[in-house]
């Protein structure tokens, strides 16, 4: 079986320093490794999504999501690397690290820090909370 | 004329600007995405005309709610509606509790969301703003004024908000809590000396209404968690692209 990597991303740019990472050490091993590339959404207060129906709503998220997976995804076909692509909608840290387990990636790979670089400041971003949640080895690209 | 040199005035405005960014913009957010599905000439007629109700609707409502809080036991009402309107703010969107509208592809179907949620976001707005205004009138005209603006522009500022910062929402619904909290202790039929005798009652109770509110949010939240994990949106399973793929 391949290796799995997990690489969690929001469009930021230390995200996509993490998938230039990513390529570099894809490119070095001569084994094939399996790249799951994921964005996960906030999801939206059910005082908005009480009112829209869900076809509507995940199509804005699946949108959103596409949107912030375009630049990692261009720049893994630019280096010639194969990948799967997925949107989640919920809570980020937990939502990385239960898809992480349950489609056993051997490891996590992702940016010091995304959007919300004030908040992280203050709260602990999302990749310090990943890296508190999950039993698996995270590299943390700065 | 309210004491502008009054941090308790200026307080009341950063909570009703804060409110209506929250609110306004979440009623913002639902007309865009009503809108979403429609040919463009149709969507900007849509979105303008959802905008122009949220805002009538705000408007005649303000006149309502400030003679309707004068009344006993409405504000004891008003308070517990605003612990539910918080909540509703923490709690993330729920499969069971959309909307059941699923033709919004056509403009009928998307003026009848918009109506209903305009109504029910301007009464949700109003009664925010008015309990954060202490019955001052100038306050909650103030906070209308504001929340026009926020309808009109403020979908986009929302999202990317919630999308960075997800705790604004908590916070949001936080201090919903706090002003339905003092509320409930301000209503006529409240006895005078009871207020009087505890002392900092108003920020006990404020304290105690922001508290139930994030606790029962996050709890029914988490409750939520695991379903929305599995959550995954149907067409994004791409298979895994072989090297040399074409874009």
């Amino acid at each position: 079986m391949n290796a799995r990597w997990l690489l969690p991303v929001d469009g930021s740019l230390p995200a996509l320093r993490a998938v230039d990472h990513v390529i570099g050490e894809a490119l070095a091993t001569p084994q094939t490794i399996d790249i799951l590339l994921l964005n996960v959404q906030h999801p939206l207060p059910s005082d908005i999504s009480r009112f829209v129906s869900t076809d509507v709503v995940h199509d804005y998220h699946r949108e959103t999501g596409d949107a912030a997976l375009a630049s990692a995804r261009a720049r893994l076909h630019a280096a010639g690397i194969g990948h799967a692509e997925h949107v989640l909608i919920g809570e980020v840290a937990p939502t990385i690290v239960d898809f992480a387990r349950e489609h056993d990636c051997g490891l996590i790979i992702m940016g010091a820090r995304g959007l919300g670089t004030v908040a992280g400041l203050l709260l602990g971003s999302v990749t310090q909370r990943v890296i508190h949640l999950t039993d698996l080895p995270v590299v943390v690209v700065k | 004329m309210p004491d502008l040199a009054s941090a308790a005035f200026w307080i009341a405005v950063l909570q009703i600007i804060a409110i209506d960014i929250l609110l306004g913009g979440d009623n913002a957010v639902v007309i865009a995405l009503a809108c979403r599905r429609l040919p463009q000439a149709q969507r900007n007629r849509g979105i303008f005309w959802g905008v122009f109700g949220a805002i009538a609707l705000r408007v005649v409502l303000i006149y309502f709610a400030l003679q309707l809080l004068a009344v006993p036991y409405l504000k004891i009402v008003g308070g517990v509606l605003l612990f539910w309107i918080g909540i509703k703010l923490i709690l993330p969107e729920h499969e069971d509790a959309h909307g059941n509208v699923q033709g919004s592809n056509t403009l009928l179907g998307a003026i009848k969301t918009i109506i209903v949620a305009d109504a029910v976001m301007s009464v949700d707005n109003v009664i925010a703003v008015a309990g954060a205004a202490h019955g001052s009138i100038v306050l909650v005209v103030f906070g209308i004024a504001v929340s026009i603006p926020i309808v009109v522009w403020g979908s986009k500022l929302v999202l990317t908000l919630m999308d960075r910062f997800p705790v604004v929402i908590t916070a949001g619904g936080g201090l919903l809590g706090w002003i339905g909290g003092g509320m409930l202790l301000t209503d006529p039929a409240f006895p005078v000396p009871w207020r009087d005798i505890v002392p900092y009652s108003t920020q006990i109770a404020s304290g105690v209404g922001a508290l139930l509110v994030v606790a029962v949010g996050k709890w029914l939240a988490r409750r939520q968690h695991t379903r929305l994990v599995h959550g995954e949106l149907a067409a994004d399973r791409a298979p895994p692209l072989q090297p040399g793929d074409p874009p």
